[in-house]
């Protein structure tokens, strides 16, 4: 699993370029845009699809630990 | 230079925290192909900041769901419709109900003098047939002084109680002729015609978040996820001994489930007004059910008021070790089940949404997705909402 | 305009080095920010963005609209529509400067933001970096400190 981790983040910084810049806390502007929120512009609407997929899908998880369960699946 | 104590004592969040004070409302209408599931849900969700140390997030929201769901069938119903057109006892149609679910959740943020985060919450949800509760736990921890890395560790403990039926035979079951089954007098616990079970559920996440750059960052998070207990579906059904002595019976999992997974996420501005957020996710568990989710989302700012969003999701799971759609598989297997969600399927969503910012204070927002799997399920979910900053 | 150019270039190169507590401001920095001779100033770094200066900049234009000492707000939203909306927004009636191409935040380096200095003859006096309740509160007892 740690090994799965590792690669998986390994692959991530290869998309992004193999760069980490430094970033320094005045120059996080546009990370604070609504646009650039994991969750989007509605975490509400994502929580219902969430929902959705549970109740659709045999599998789950990574996305948090909050929220509770149903009879939907 | 010499660090000042005030400046490396109070290290702090750039601001980049999405907490404020509004309230929403949602309308959700998802709808299923063939007359099969239709749920609405209205919802409500407000947030409020204490100082700046403290958030409180509530939210609730109430589903009507009514339709129908696939299972196997006595066949006794003249022109019901069947995927196993052979068989003349039993069919693969659907059984019709109506729920009703409340669901509730509260999550108290706090922020510490360096800005790491304790994150509680509480979540409730109840259904005639099915009571959950689940408590969690989430704490994210600042790695080094500029705030660009970040650890985020979690776990949730779920308690849940669900209503079985004592006799799993459907011999006392009514049928009706327009190929809909239904159940009367099913929650009986005094003349013990049903009983109620329990079941647990553990998940626990590690992970990192990762500034990037001042337009990107990502995210890699493992999880692991323990269930035990009863975790049946106690309204599916298998065939067992077709061929011999033919018999619908109760569906049953087994009381243990182990899953872990891997989640990754990266999100980048493409110039000033567009986003692009694409995720990752591997999920194994020992009931043999594998499966990844490739997620892609976009986000456009049509000038100051309007941003449009598209998403696409990509969704493929192998099937449980216990699983099989036909009815004249299972004899005396001790796990056996013909619900099709344990099935090897892909799927597809396709997502667009609006949203428009009257001004400052007030935004709405609809969307539309449409969700397809290769069983045959088509849905459409629509999204109509309201958000008041305050 | 020369001056200007010849003021960015010389914040450029002393920008390598944060500013810290103890420290005298470069004359530059002082001749941009018009600091008086013998009068207190607590300047404030801000941006729109920022959720935290949502909270504060309400309580530091207390401060101003009270006489209790000069402020000045240094905006460093790189759009600088964005900050005089902000500005508007709040009715911030103490004087800001615009530094949407952020040199000037660059030079004085905080370790986090938003963040606030105490200054007096080009001196720094004390700052505050991060959101904190109530400050203006913490402005006010600071104050009394220095005199």
């Amino acid at each position: 699993m740690i090994r799965l981790m590792v690669w998986s983040m390994g692959t991530l910084l290869l998309l992004s370029g193999c760069s980490i810049k430094e970033v320094k806390p005045w120059e996080k502007g546009d990370l604070a845009m609504d646009i650039m929120q994991y969750e989007g512009l509605h975490p509400e609407v994502k929580k219902f699809e969430a929902h959705t997929y549970f109740s659709k899908e045999a599998s789950r998880g990574g996305a948090g630990v909050a929220g509770g369960g149903c009879g939907c699946n | 230079m010499q660090l000042s104590k005030i400046a490396a004592l109070a290290i702090i969040a750039t601001g980049v925290t999405q907490a404020e004070n509004y309230v929403s409302v949602e309308y959700l209408q998802y709808d299923e192909n063939d007359n099969r599931v239709s749920v609405m849900a209205p919802s409500l969700t407000a947030s409020y900041d204490i100082g700046t140390d403290y958030n409180i997030k509530a939210d609730f929201v109430h589903d009507s769901v009514s339709g129908a769901t696939p299972s196997y069938l006595p066949d006794g119903a003249s022109g019901a419709s069947s995927r196993v057109t052979n068989s003349t006892d039993f069919i693969y149609g659907k059984q019709a109900f109506n729920e009703e679910r409340n669901a509730g959740s509260l999550v108290i943020t706090k922020r510490f003098a360096n800005r790491d985060e304790l994150i509680v919450g509480g979540d409730y949800s109840r259904e005639s047939d099915f009571d959950a509760k689940t408590v969690s736990l989430e704490y994210m921890h600042y790695l080094n002084a500029s705030h660009n890395t970040s650890l985020n560790l979690g776990a949730s403990y779920g308690f849940n109680e669900i209503l079985s039926f004592t006799n799993s035979s459907t011999t006392t079951r009514n049928r009706r002729d327009d190929d809909r089954f239904e159940r009367e007098d099913d929650y009986d616990t005094s003349s013990g015609a049903s009983r109620k079970e329990t079941s647990t559920s553990l998940n626990v996440q590690a992970g990192i978040t990762q500034i990037l750059s001042p337009t990107s960052s990502m995210k890699v998070a493992g999880f692991a996820i323990m269930d035990e207990g009863y975790l049946t579906n106690p309204h599916a059904f298998v065939v067992r001994d077709y061929s011999t002595a033919p018999k619908l019976v109760g569906e049953n999992r087994p009381d243990t489930r182990r899953a872990y997974g891997v989640d990754l996420k990266y999100i980048t501005l493409l110039g000033e007004r567009m986003s692009y957020q694409v995720g990752y996710r591997y999920y194994t568990d020992d009931w043999k059910i594998n499966s990844h989710t490739i997620e892609n989302d976009l986000y456009y700012k049509l000038g100051k008021r309007v941003t449009l969003g598209a998403g696409l999701r990509y969704y493929t799971q192998t099937e449980a070790s216990f699983y099989n759609g036909a009815k004249d598989y299972f004899t005396n297997e001790e796990f056996a089940s013909s619900d099709e969600r344990l099935s090897s399927f892909d799927a597809l969503t396709y997502k667009a949404n609006l949203d428009f910012k009257q001004n400052d204070k007030i935004s709405y927002n609809i969307g539309g997705e449409f969700y397809s799997q290769s069983t045959g399920l088509d849905a459409t979910l629509i999204t109509v909402g309201a958000k008041f900053r305050f | 305009m020369i001056r200007k150019i010849l003021s960015t270039l010389l914040l450029t190169t002393l920008s390598v080095m944060a500013l810290e507590q103890g420290e005298i401001l470069p004359q530059p920095l002082q001749t941009q920010l018009k600091l008086e001779k013998d009068k207190l100033y607590v300047i404030d770094f801000f941006a729109s963005w920022c959720k935290s200066c949502k909270k504060e900049l309400p309580l530091i234009a207390t401060i101003h609209d009270n006489n209790l000492t000069e402020v000045i707000g240094i905006n460093v939203d790189k759009n600088r529509e964005e900050g005089e909306a902000f500005v508007k927004k709040f009715n911030l009636k103490f004087p800001i400067v615009y530094d949407s191409d952020q040199a000037l935040i660059n030079t004085f380096k905080p370790l986090g933001f938003p963040t606030l200095y105490y200054i007096k003859n080009g001196k720094i006096l004390k700052s505050i970096v991060g959101a904190i309740d109530a400050i203006d509160l913490q402005i006010q007892k600071d104050l009394k400190e220095f005199k």
